[in-house]
Protein backbone atom coordinates (compact mmCIF):
# COMPACT_ATOMS: atom_id res chain seq x y z
CA UNK A 1 0.00 0.00 0.00
CA UNK A 2 1.44 3.30 -1.03
CA UNK A 3 -0.78 5.74 0.84
CA UNK A 4 -0.32 5.68 4.57
CA UNK A 5 -2.99 7.62 6.41
CA UNK A 6 -5.63 7.16 9.05
CA UNK A 7 -8.17 6.87 6.25
CA UNK A 8 -6.76 3.64 4.96
CA UNK A 9 -5.36 2.27 8.23
CA UNK A 10 -7.35 -0.96 7.94
CA UNK A 11 -6.04 -1.62 4.42
CA UNK A 12 -2.48 -1.04 5.64
CA UNK A 13 -3.04 -3.41 8.58
CA UNK A 14 -4.47 -6.04 6.21
CA UNK A 15 -1.46 -5.56 3.95
CA UNK A 16 0.90 -6.12 6.89
CA UNK A 17 -1.13 -9.11 8.08
CA UNK A 18 -0.94 -10.76 4.68
CA UNK A 19 2.84 -10.48 4.84
CA UNK A 20 2.64 -13.28 7.40
CA UNK A 21 1.07 -15.66 4.85
CA UNK A 22 3.84 -17.73 3.31
CA UNK A 23 3.78 -19.70 0.03
CA UNK A 24 4.96 -23.07 1.41
CA UNK A 25 6.66 -24.09 -1.83
CA UNK A 26 8.67 -20.93 -2.35
CA UNK A 27 9.00 -19.91 1.30
CA UNK A 28 8.22 -16.24 0.61
CA UNK A 29 5.19 -14.23 1.64
CA UNK A 30 2.30 -13.64 -0.76
CA UNK A 31 2.75 -9.85 -0.75
CA UNK A 32 6.36 -10.08 -1.92
CA UNK A 33 5.28 -12.73 -4.39
CA UNK A 34 2.87 -10.17 -5.87
CA UNK A 35 -0.17 -12.41 -5.45
CA UNK A 36 -2.33 -9.76 -3.75
CA UNK A 37 -3.80 -7.41 -6.36
CA UNK A 38 -6.09 -5.24 -4.31
CA UNK A 39 -7.14 -4.61 -0.72
CA UNK A 40 -10.17 -2.48 0.09
CA UNK A 41 -12.28 -1.75 3.12
CA UNK A 42 -15.62 -0.13 3.71
CA UNK A 43 -17.89 -0.24 6.73
CA UNK A 44 -20.63 -1.72 4.59
CA UNK A 45 -18.76 -4.54 2.80
CA UNK A 46 -15.91 -5.13 5.22
CA UNK A 47 -12.50 -6.23 3.98
CA UNK A 48 -12.20 -7.26 0.34
CA UNK A 49 -9.00 -8.90 -0.92
CA UNK A 50 -8.49 -9.63 -4.62
CA UNK A 51 -5.67 -12.06 -5.11
CA UNK A 52 -4.31 -14.62 -7.53
CA UNK A 53 -2.01 -17.67 -7.54
CA UNK A 54 1.16 -18.23 -9.54
CA UNK A 55 -0.62 -20.97 -11.50
CA UNK A 56 -4.24 -22.10 -11.81
CA UNK A 57 -3.28 -25.63 -10.80
CA UNK A 58 -1.08 -24.52 -7.91
CA UNK A 59 -1.21 -27.51 -5.49
CA UNK A 60 -0.72 -25.15 -2.58
CA UNK A 61 -3.61 -22.90 -3.64
CA UNK A 62 -6.05 -24.23 -1.07
CA UNK A 63 -3.52 -23.84 1.74
CA UNK A 64 -2.63 -20.28 0.76
CA UNK A 65 -6.30 -19.24 0.56
CA UNK A 66 -7.08 -20.94 3.86
CA UNK A 67 -4.12 -19.14 5.46
CA UNK A 68 -5.28 -15.78 4.10
CA UNK A 69 -8.75 -16.35 5.54
CA UNK A 70 -7.34 -17.52 8.86
CA UNK A 71 -4.99 -14.52 9.13
CA UNK A 72 -7.83 -12.08 8.38
CA UNK A 73 -10.26 -13.74 10.78
CA UNK A 74 -7.66 -13.83 13.54
CA UNK A 75 -6.56 -10.22 13.18
CA UNK A 76 -9.85 -8.60 12.19
CA UNK A 77 -12.39 -10.73 14.01
CA UNK A 78 -14.91 -7.87 14.20
CA UNK A 79 -14.88 -7.13 10.47
CA UNK A 80 -16.36 -9.41 7.79
CA UNK A 81 -13.89 -10.35 5.07
CA UNK A 82 -14.12 -11.63 1.55
CA UNK A 83 -11.18 -13.11 -0.35
CA UNK A 84 -11.72 -13.28 -4.12
CA UNK A 85 -9.48 -15.37 -6.36
CA UNK A 86 -8.95 -13.65 -9.71
CA UNK A 87 -7.03 -14.73 -12.83
CA UNK A 88 -6.87 -11.38 -14.60
CA UNK A 89 -4.32 -9.97 -14.98
CA UNK A 90 -2.38 -13.20 -15.19
CA UNK A 91 0.36 -13.30 -12.60
CA UNK A 92 3.90 -12.88 -13.89
CA UNK A 93 7.34 -12.20 -12.49
CA UNK A 94 6.95 -8.42 -12.86
CA UNK A 95 4.56 -8.54 -9.91
CA UNK A 96 7.25 -9.83 -7.53
CA UNK A 97 8.57 -7.10 -5.24
CA UNK A 98 12.34 -6.36 -5.06
CA UNK A 99 12.36 -8.15 -1.67
CA UNK A 100 10.68 -11.18 -3.23
CA UNK A 101 13.14 -11.20 -6.11
CA UNK A 102 15.98 -11.12 -3.63
CA UNK A 103 14.50 -14.12 -1.75
CA UNK A 104 14.10 -16.03 -5.01
CA UNK A 105 17.63 -15.18 -6.19
CA UNK A 106 16.34 -13.58 -9.36
CA UNK A 107 17.80 -10.09 -8.97
CA UNK B 1 -10.17 -25.39 -6.44
CA UNK B 2 -10.17 -28.98 -5.29
CA UNK B 3 -6.48 -29.42 -4.57
CA UNK B 4 -5.03 -32.56 -3.15
CA UNK B 5 -7.25 -34.80 -1.18
CA UNK B 6 -4.56 -35.85 1.29
CA UNK B 7 -6.27 -34.44 4.35
CA UNK B 8 -8.40 -37.55 4.11
CA UNK B 9 -6.55 -40.29 6.03
CA UNK B 10 -7.28 -43.12 3.60
CA UNK B 11 -6.02 -41.04 0.65
CA UNK B 12 -2.85 -40.21 2.55
CA UNK B 13 -2.23 -43.85 3.48
CA UNK B 14 -2.95 -44.91 -0.11
CA UNK B 15 -0.47 -42.45 -1.65
CA UNK B 16 2.30 -43.05 0.89
CA UNK B 17 1.81 -46.84 0.56
CA UNK B 18 2.59 -46.49 -3.15
CA UNK B 19 5.73 -44.48 -2.40
CA UNK B 20 6.90 -46.87 0.34
CA UNK B 21 6.30 -49.97 -1.79
CA UNK B 22 8.14 -48.36 -4.68
CA UNK B 23 11.10 -47.42 -2.47
CA UNK B 24 11.29 -50.96 -1.09
CA UNK B 25 11.04 -52.42 -4.63
CA UNK B 26 13.92 -50.18 -5.68
CA UNK B 27 16.02 -51.41 -2.75
CA UNK B 28 15.26 -55.06 -3.56
CA UNK B 29 15.96 -54.46 -7.26
CA UNK B 30 19.39 -52.98 -6.52
CA UNK B 31 20.23 -55.97 -4.29
CA UNK B 32 19.10 -58.33 -7.08
CA UNK B 33 21.29 -56.40 -9.55
CA UNK B 34 24.25 -56.94 -7.22
CA UNK B 35 23.42 -60.67 -6.98
CA UNK B 36 23.14 -61.08 -10.75
CA UNK B 37 26.05 -59.03 -12.07
CA UNK B 38 27.41 -61.80 -14.39
CA UNK B 39 23.97 -62.15 -16.04
CA UNK B 40 24.17 -58.57 -17.32
CA UNK B 41 26.92 -59.65 -19.71
CA UNK B 42 24.65 -62.26 -21.35
CA UNK B 43 21.38 -62.28 -23.31
CA UNK B 44 18.58 -60.05 -22.06
CA UNK B 45 16.02 -62.87 -22.35
CA UNK B 46 17.27 -64.26 -19.06
CA UNK B 47 15.12 -65.06 -15.98
CA UNK B 48 17.11 -62.86 -13.62
CA UNK B 49 17.24 -59.87 -15.95
CA UNK B 50 13.53 -60.22 -16.71
CA UNK B 51 12.81 -60.41 -12.99
CA UNK B 52 14.84 -57.26 -12.23
CA UNK B 53 13.41 -55.36 -15.22
CA UNK B 54 9.83 -56.09 -14.16
CA UNK B 55 10.55 -55.23 -10.53
CA UNK B 56 12.01 -51.90 -11.62
CA UNK B 57 9.23 -51.24 -14.17
CA UNK B 58 6.26 -52.26 -12.01
CA UNK B 59 7.35 -52.10 -8.37
CA UNK B 60 9.44 -48.98 -8.75
CA UNK B 61 8.34 -47.02 -11.84
CA UNK B 62 4.65 -47.89 -12.06
CA UNK B 63 3.76 -47.80 -8.36
CA UNK B 64 5.44 -44.49 -7.67
CA UNK B 65 3.87 -42.98 -10.78
CA UNK B 66 0.45 -44.16 -9.66
CA UNK B 67 1.00 -42.77 -6.15
CA UNK B 68 1.99 -39.42 -7.66
CA UNK B 69 -0.97 -39.50 -10.07
CA UNK B 70 -3.46 -40.01 -7.24
CA UNK B 71 -2.12 -36.75 -5.87
CA UNK B 72 -1.72 -34.85 -9.15
CA UNK B 73 -4.79 -35.91 -11.06
CA UNK B 74 -7.30 -34.08 -8.82
CA UNK B 75 -5.13 -30.97 -9.22
CA UNK B 76 -4.98 -31.26 -13.00
CA UNK B 77 -8.68 -32.04 -13.53
CA UNK B 78 -9.85 -29.87 -10.63
CA UNK B 79 -12.12 -32.64 -9.33
CA UNK B 80 -11.92 -35.35 -6.73
CA UNK B 81 -10.67 -38.82 -7.67
CA UNK B 82 -13.63 -41.05 -8.57
CA UNK B 83 -13.03 -43.62 -5.81
CA UNK B 84 -10.39 -44.08 -3.12
CA UNK B 85 -11.71 -47.61 -2.46
CA UNK B 86 -11.10 -48.57 -6.08
CA UNK B 87 -7.59 -47.14 -5.80
CA UNK B 88 -6.95 -49.22 -2.68
CA UNK B 89 -8.19 -52.37 -4.45
CA UNK B 90 -5.96 -51.55 -7.43
CA UNK B 91 -2.97 -51.10 -5.09
CA UNK B 92 -3.55 -54.51 -3.44
CA UNK B 93 -3.63 -56.31 -6.81
CA UNK B 94 -0.59 -54.41 -8.03
CA UNK B 95 1.29 -55.20 -4.83
CA UNK B 96 0.55 -58.91 -5.33
CA UNK B 97 1.63 -58.69 -8.96
CA UNK B 98 4.81 -56.84 -8.00
CA UNK B 99 5.75 -59.71 -5.70
CA UNK B 100 4.59 -62.58 -7.92
CA UNK B 101 5.89 -61.55 -11.34
CA UNK B 102 9.57 -60.95 -10.42
CA UNK B 103 9.40 -64.11 -8.27
CA UNK B 104 8.02 -66.11 -11.20
CA UNK B 105 10.80 -64.86 -13.49
CA UNK B 106 13.57 -65.30 -10.88
CA UNK B 107 12.56 -68.91 -10.22
CA UNK B 108 11.61 -69.35 -13.89
CA UNK B 109 8.14 -70.61 -12.92
CA UNK B 110 6.60 -70.06 -16.33
CA UNK B 111 3.43 -72.02 -15.59
CA UNK B 112 0.62 -71.11 -13.22
CA UNK B 113 2.65 -68.64 -11.10
CA UNK B 114 3.49 -66.29 -13.97
CA UNK B 115 -0.11 -66.52 -15.25
CA UNK B 116 -1.46 -65.63 -11.81
CA UNK B 117 1.00 -62.74 -11.60
CA UNK B 118 -0.12 -61.47 -15.01
CA UNK B 119 -3.81 -61.71 -14.09
CA UNK B 120 -3.37 -59.82 -10.79
CA UNK B 121 -1.45 -57.10 -12.60
CA UNK B 122 -4.10 -56.82 -15.29
CA UNK B 123 -6.84 -56.51 -12.65
CA UNK B 124 -4.86 -53.88 -10.72
CA UNK B 125 -4.13 -51.82 -13.83
CA UNK B 126 -7.73 -52.14 -15.10
CA UNK B 127 -9.09 -50.87 -11.77
CA UNK B 128 -6.67 -47.96 -11.94
CA UNK B 129 -7.80 -47.09 -15.47
CA UNK B 130 -11.50 -47.33 -14.56
CA UNK B 131 -10.82 -44.92 -11.69
CA UNK B 132 -8.98 -42.56 -14.02
CA UNK B 133 -11.68 -42.54 -16.70
CA UNK B 134 -14.48 -42.19 -14.14
CA UNK B 135 -12.81 -39.11 -12.66
CA UNK B 136 -14.35 -36.07 -14.40
CA UNK B 137 -12.22 -34.75 -17.26
CA UNK B 138 -11.15 -31.11 -17.01
CA UNK B 139 -12.76 -28.28 -18.92
CA UNK B 140 -10.97 -27.46 -22.22
CA UNK B 141 -9.01 -30.75 -21.86
CA UNK B 142 -5.35 -29.70 -21.62
CA UNK B 143 -2.96 -31.72 -23.78
CA UNK B 144 -1.11 -32.85 -20.63
CA UNK B 145 -4.28 -34.69 -19.61
CA UNK B 146 -4.46 -36.43 -23.01
CA UNK B 147 -0.86 -37.57 -22.57
CA UNK B 148 -1.81 -39.14 -19.22
CA UNK B 149 -4.90 -40.89 -20.62
CA UNK B 150 -3.00 -42.19 -23.66
CA UNK B 151 -0.16 -43.42 -21.42
CA UNK B 152 -2.65 -45.39 -19.30
CA UNK B 153 -4.21 -47.00 -22.37
CA UNK B 154 -0.71 -48.02 -23.57
CA UNK B 155 -0.09 -49.45 -20.11
CA UNK B 156 -3.19 -51.59 -20.45
CA UNK B 157 -2.09 -52.83 -23.89
CA UNK B 158 1.44 -53.54 -22.58
CA UNK B 159 -0.06 -55.60 -19.76
CA UNK B 160 -2.34 -57.55 -22.11
CA UNK B 161 0.60 -58.40 -24.39
CA UNK B 162 2.60 -59.44 -21.32
CA UNK B 163 -0.27 -61.64 -20.13
CA UNK B 164 -0.55 -63.28 -23.57
CA UNK B 165 3.16 -64.08 -23.39
CA UNK B 166 2.76 -65.47 -19.86
CA UNK B 167 0.08 -67.91 -21.10
CA UNK B 168 2.04 -68.63 -24.25
CA UNK B 169 4.84 -70.14 -22.15
CA UNK B 170 2.49 -73.03 -21.29
CA UNK B 171 -0.08 -73.15 -24.07
CA UNK B 172 2.01 -71.93 -27.06
CA UNK B 173 -0.63 -70.24 -29.22
CA UNK B 174 1.21 -67.14 -30.48
CA UNK B 175 2.39 -67.61 -34.09
CA UNK B 176 5.84 -66.03 -33.68
CA UNK B 177 8.67 -66.49 -31.21
CA UNK B 178 8.66 -64.74 -27.81
CA UNK B 179 11.38 -62.24 -28.71
CA UNK B 180 9.09 -60.71 -31.35
CA UNK B 181 6.35 -60.02 -28.79
CA UNK B 182 8.90 -59.01 -26.16
CA UNK B 183 10.11 -56.27 -28.53
CA UNK B 184 6.56 -54.96 -29.03
CA UNK B 185 5.78 -55.31 -25.28
CA UNK B 186 8.96 -53.42 -24.27
CA UNK B 187 8.53 -50.65 -26.84
CA UNK B 188 4.91 -49.97 -25.93
CA UNK B 189 5.66 -50.18 -22.21
CA UNK B 190 8.66 -47.88 -22.24
CA UNK B 191 7.69 -45.44 -24.98
CA UNK B 192 3.92 -45.62 -24.73
CA UNK B 193 3.47 -45.69 -20.98
CA UNK B 194 6.54 -44.30 -19.26
CA UNK B 195 7.58 -41.67 -21.78
CA UNK B 196 4.03 -40.45 -22.52
CA UNK B 197 3.20 -40.25 -18.85
CA UNK B 198 6.44 -38.48 -17.98
CA UNK B 199 5.82 -35.95 -20.74
CA UNK B 200 2.23 -35.39 -19.60
CA UNK B 201 3.09 -34.91 -15.96
CA UNK B 202 6.37 -33.04 -16.46
CA UNK B 203 4.88 -30.54 -18.89
CA UNK B 204 2.50 -29.57 -16.09
CA UNK B 205 4.95 -29.73 -13.20
CA UNK B 206 8.18 -28.31 -14.61
CA UNK B 207 6.70 -24.89 -15.51
CA UNK B 208 5.03 -24.87 -12.09
CA UNK B 209 8.21 -25.69 -10.16
CA UNK B 210 10.35 -23.29 -12.18
CA UNK B 211 7.69 -20.55 -12.19
CA UNK B 212 7.84 -20.40 -15.96
CA UNK B 213 5.19 -18.45 -17.84
CA UNK B 214 5.37 -20.52 -21.02
CA UNK B 215 1.90 -20.98 -22.43
CA UNK B 216 2.59 -22.18 -25.98
CA UNK B 217 1.22 -25.73 -25.87
CA UNK B 218 1.41 -26.22 -29.62
CA UNK B 219 4.74 -28.00 -29.25
CA UNK B 220 3.12 -30.44 -26.83
CA UNK B 221 0.25 -31.09 -29.23
CA UNK B 222 2.69 -31.94 -32.04
CA UNK B 223 4.68 -34.14 -29.65
CA UNK B 224 1.47 -35.93 -28.62
CA UNK B 225 0.50 -36.90 -32.17
CA UNK B 226 4.03 -37.82 -33.27
CA UNK B 227 4.68 -40.01 -30.21
CA UNK B 228 1.30 -41.75 -30.13
CA UNK B 229 1.16 -42.39 -33.87
CA UNK B 230 4.62 -44.01 -33.70
CA UNK B 231 3.51 -46.34 -30.90
CA UNK B 232 0.28 -47.18 -32.70
CA UNK B 233 2.29 -48.11 -35.80
CA UNK B 234 4.57 -50.36 -33.72
CA UNK B 235 1.48 -52.12 -32.35
CA UNK B 236 -0.17 -52.53 -35.77
CA UNK B 237 3.00 -53.72 -37.48
CA UNK B 238 3.92 -56.03 -34.60
CA UNK B 239 0.53 -57.68 -34.25
CA UNK B 240 -1.25 -57.40 -37.59
CA UNK B 241 1.61 -57.52 -40.08
CA UNK B 242 3.89 -59.49 -37.72
CA UNK B 243 6.81 -57.31 -38.71
CA UNK B 244 9.14 -55.44 -36.40
CA UNK B 245 11.74 -54.76 -39.10
CA UNK B 246 10.34 -51.28 -39.74
CA UNK B 247 10.54 -50.32 -36.08
CA UNK B 248 13.40 -47.90 -36.74
CA UNK B 249 11.07 -45.75 -38.90
CA UNK B 250 8.55 -45.58 -36.10
CA UNK B 251 11.36 -44.83 -33.68
CA UNK B 252 12.34 -41.91 -35.93
CA UNK B 253 8.75 -40.62 -35.70
CA UNK B 254 8.90 -41.04 -31.93
CA UNK B 255 12.26 -39.26 -31.68
CA UNK B 256 10.94 -36.31 -33.68
CA UNK B 257 8.10 -36.10 -31.12
CA UNK B 258 10.65 -36.12 -28.31
CA UNK B 259 12.67 -33.37 -29.99
CA UNK B 260 9.54 -31.21 -30.23
CA UNK B 261 8.88 -31.88 -26.53
CA UNK B 262 12.48 -30.96 -25.64
CA UNK B 263 12.06 -27.69 -27.56
CA UNK B 264 9.05 -26.99 -25.32
CA UNK B 265 11.10 -27.79 -22.19
CA UNK B 266 13.86 -25.49 -23.44
CA UNK B 267 11.34 -22.66 -23.79
CA UNK B 268 10.09 -23.37 -20.26
CA UNK B 269 13.68 -23.16 -19.03
CA UNK B 270 14.42 -19.97 -20.88
CA UNK B 271 11.34 -18.29 -19.40
CA UNK B 272 11.77 -19.55 -15.86
CA UNK B 273 11.72 -17.18 -12.92
CA UNK B 274 13.53 -19.51 -10.53
CA UNK B 275 17.02 -19.39 -11.89
CA UNK B 276 18.67 -21.51 -9.18
CA UNK B 277 17.71 -25.18 -9.40
CA UNK B 278 17.39 -27.25 -6.22
CA UNK B 279 18.80 -30.80 -6.01
CA UNK B 280 15.55 -32.57 -7.04
CA UNK B 281 15.22 -30.36 -10.13
CA UNK B 282 18.90 -30.85 -11.02
CA UNK B 283 18.33 -34.60 -10.91
CA UNK B 284 15.30 -34.28 -13.14
CA UNK B 285 17.30 -32.31 -15.67
CA UNK B 286 20.13 -34.90 -15.64
CA UNK B 287 17.51 -37.59 -16.27
CA UNK B 288 16.48 -35.84 -19.49
CA UNK B 289 20.12 -35.82 -20.60
CA UNK B 290 20.27 -39.57 -19.91
CA UNK B 291 17.07 -40.02 -21.87
CA UNK B 292 18.70 -38.35 -24.83
CA UNK B 293 21.75 -40.64 -24.44
CA UNK B 294 19.40 -43.65 -24.23
CA UNK B 295 17.79 -42.66 -27.56
CA UNK B 296 21.26 -42.29 -29.09
CA UNK B 297 22.21 -45.76 -27.82
CA UNK B 298 18.96 -47.16 -29.19
CA UNK B 299 19.79 -45.89 -32.69
CA UNK B 300 23.41 -47.12 -32.54
CA UNK B 301 22.23 -50.53 -31.28
CA UNK B 302 19.81 -50.87 -34.17
CA UNK B 303 22.62 -50.50 -36.69
CA UNK B 304 25.08 -52.72 -34.76
CA UNK B 305 25.67 -56.17 -36.25
CA UNK B 306 24.20 -59.18 -34.42
CA UNK B 307 26.61 -60.53 -31.84
CA UNK B 308 27.93 -60.01 -28.32
CA UNK B 309 28.41 -56.29 -28.80
CA UNK B 310 24.79 -55.85 -29.88
CA UNK B 311 23.57 -57.77 -26.82
CA UNK B 312 25.68 -55.58 -24.54
CA UNK B 313 24.37 -52.49 -26.31
CA UNK B 314 20.75 -53.66 -25.83
CA UNK B 315 21.40 -54.18 -22.11
CA UNK B 316 23.12 -50.79 -21.92
CA UNK B 317 20.14 -49.11 -23.65
CA UNK B 318 17.72 -50.76 -21.21
CA UNK B 319 19.94 -49.61 -18.34
CA UNK B 320 19.91 -46.07 -19.70
CA UNK B 321 16.09 -46.07 -19.93
CA UNK B 322 15.25 -47.75 -16.63
CA UNK B 323 18.11 -46.78 -14.32
CA UNK B 324 19.25 -43.67 -16.15
CA UNK B 325 16.15 -41.86 -17.29
CA UNK B 326 13.29 -43.25 -15.21
CA UNK B 327 15.15 -43.91 -11.95
CA UNK B 328 17.03 -40.60 -12.02
CA UNK B 329 13.77 -38.75 -12.65
CA UNK B 330 12.01 -40.56 -9.80
CA UNK B 331 14.96 -40.01 -7.44
CA UNK B 332 14.55 -36.28 -8.07
CA UNK B 333 10.80 -35.82 -8.47
CA UNK B 334 9.99 -37.83 -5.32
CA UNK B 335 11.33 -34.86 -3.37
CA UNK B 336 9.17 -32.42 -5.32
CA UNK B 337 5.96 -34.35 -4.63
CA UNK B 338 6.11 -36.50 -1.48
CA UNK B 339 7.16 -33.72 0.97
CA UNK B 340 4.16 -31.66 -0.19
CA UNK B 341 1.76 -34.57 0.22
CA UNK B 342 3.00 -35.26 3.75
CA UNK B 343 3.20 -31.58 4.65
CA UNK B 344 -0.35 -30.95 3.46
CA UNK B 345 -1.60 -33.90 5.46
CA UNK B 346 0.21 -32.94 8.64
CA UNK B 347 0.27 -29.14 8.55
CA UNK B 348 -2.68 -28.06 6.41
CA UNK B 349 -4.85 -27.25 9.42
CA UNK B 350 -2.04 -26.59 11.83
CA UNK B 351 -1.38 -23.10 13.13
CA UNK B 352 2.18 -24.03 13.95
CA UNK B 353 3.89 -23.90 10.57
CA UNK B 354 7.51 -23.76 11.61
CA UNK B 355 8.45 -26.33 8.99
CA UNK B 356 8.01 -26.11 5.24
CA UNK B 357 7.81 -29.06 2.81
CA UNK B 358 11.51 -28.75 1.99
CA UNK B 359 12.36 -29.19 5.69
CA UNK B 360 10.87 -32.70 5.78
CA UNK B 361 13.82 -34.36 4.04
CA UNK B 362 17.56 -34.21 4.41
CA UNK B 363 19.14 -32.20 1.61
CA UNK B 364 22.52 -33.69 2.57
CA UNK B 365 21.26 -37.27 2.13
CA UNK B 366 19.80 -36.23 -1.20
CA UNK B 367 23.14 -34.83 -2.38
CA UNK B 368 24.96 -38.02 -1.31
CA UNK B 369 22.24 -40.06 -3.00
CA UNK B 370 22.77 -38.16 -6.26
CA UNK B 371 26.56 -38.57 -6.00
CA UNK B 372 26.43 -42.34 -5.40
CA UNK B 373 23.84 -42.87 -8.09
CA UNK B 374 25.69 -40.90 -10.76
CA UNK B 375 29.06 -42.58 -10.04
CA UNK B 376 27.37 -46.00 -9.76
CA UNK B 377 25.54 -45.46 -13.01
CA UNK B 378 28.70 -44.48 -14.90
CA UNK B 379 30.57 -47.51 -13.44
CA UNK B 380 27.77 -49.90 -14.35
CA UNK B 381 27.37 -48.52 -17.85
CA UNK B 382 31.11 -48.71 -18.50
CA UNK B 383 31.21 -52.22 -17.00
CA UNK B 384 28.43 -53.28 -19.38
CA UNK B 385 29.98 -51.73 -22.47
CA UNK B 386 33.49 -53.03 -21.84
CA UNK B 387 32.51 -56.33 -20.11
CA UNK B 388 34.40 -55.28 -17.01
CA UNK B 389 32.92 -57.24 -14.09
CA UNK B 390 34.64 -55.28 -11.30
CA UNK B 391 33.09 -52.04 -12.57
CA UNK B 392 29.69 -53.76 -12.66
CA UNK B 393 30.09 -54.85 -9.02
CA UNK B 394 31.23 -51.39 -7.95
CA UNK B 395 28.31 -49.80 -9.80
CA UNK B 396 25.83 -52.29 -8.29
CA UNK B 397 27.17 -51.59 -4.76
CA UNK B 398 26.63 -47.87 -5.32
CA UNK B 399 23.10 -48.55 -6.53
CA UNK B 400 22.42 -50.37 -3.23
CA UNK B 401 23.85 -47.42 -1.26
CA UNK B 402 21.69 -45.04 -3.33
CA UNK B 403 18.59 -47.12 -2.55
CA UNK B 404 19.40 -47.18 1.19
CA UNK B 405 19.86 -43.39 1.25
CA UNK B 406 16.65 -42.93 -0.74
CA UNK B 407 14.65 -45.22 1.57
CA UNK B 408 16.05 -43.42 4.64
CA UNK B 409 14.94 -40.06 3.28
CA UNK B 410 11.51 -41.38 2.23
CA UNK B 411 10.94 -42.88 5.68
CA UNK B 412 12.03 -39.58 7.26
CA UNK B 413 9.40 -37.73 5.22
CA UNK B 414 6.49 -40.15 5.64
CA UNK B 415 6.97 -40.71 9.36
CA UNK B 416 7.69 -37.06 10.11
CA UNK B 417 6.33 -36.02 13.50
CA UNK B 418 4.63 -32.64 13.73
CA UNK B 419 6.07 -30.17 16.23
Amino acid sequence: MELFSEANKIEIDVYDTLKSVIDPELAINIIDMGLVYDISYSEVTGILVNMTLSSENCPMGDVILADVNAALTENFSEIPNNVVLVWEPKWNSDFITPNGKKSLNIL
Amino acid sequence: MIGINVDNKSSFVLITAHYLTAAFSFLVATILILLSVPDFLGHYFNPKLLSITHLVAIGWGLLITMGALYQLLPVIVNAKLFSTKLAIASYIFLLLGTILLPLAFWTFSVGKLIQLAGITLLIGISLFIVNLFKTPSPKNRPIEYDFILAACLWLLITTIIGLLMAFNFEYVFLPLEHLHYLTVHAHIGILGFFVSLIIGVSSKLIPMFLLSQTTNNLFLTYAFYLINSSILLILIDGFIFMNIGRIIFYAALFISGIIVYLVYIRTVFKNRIRKVLDVPMKKSMYSFVLFFVAILFYCITYFTEEGKLKLRMINATALLFFMGFITMLILGQTFKTLPFIVWLHKYKDSKNRKVLPKDLYSDRLLTFQMFFFLIGFIFFLMGLLFSFTILLYLGACMFVITAILYCTNITKIIFHKTY
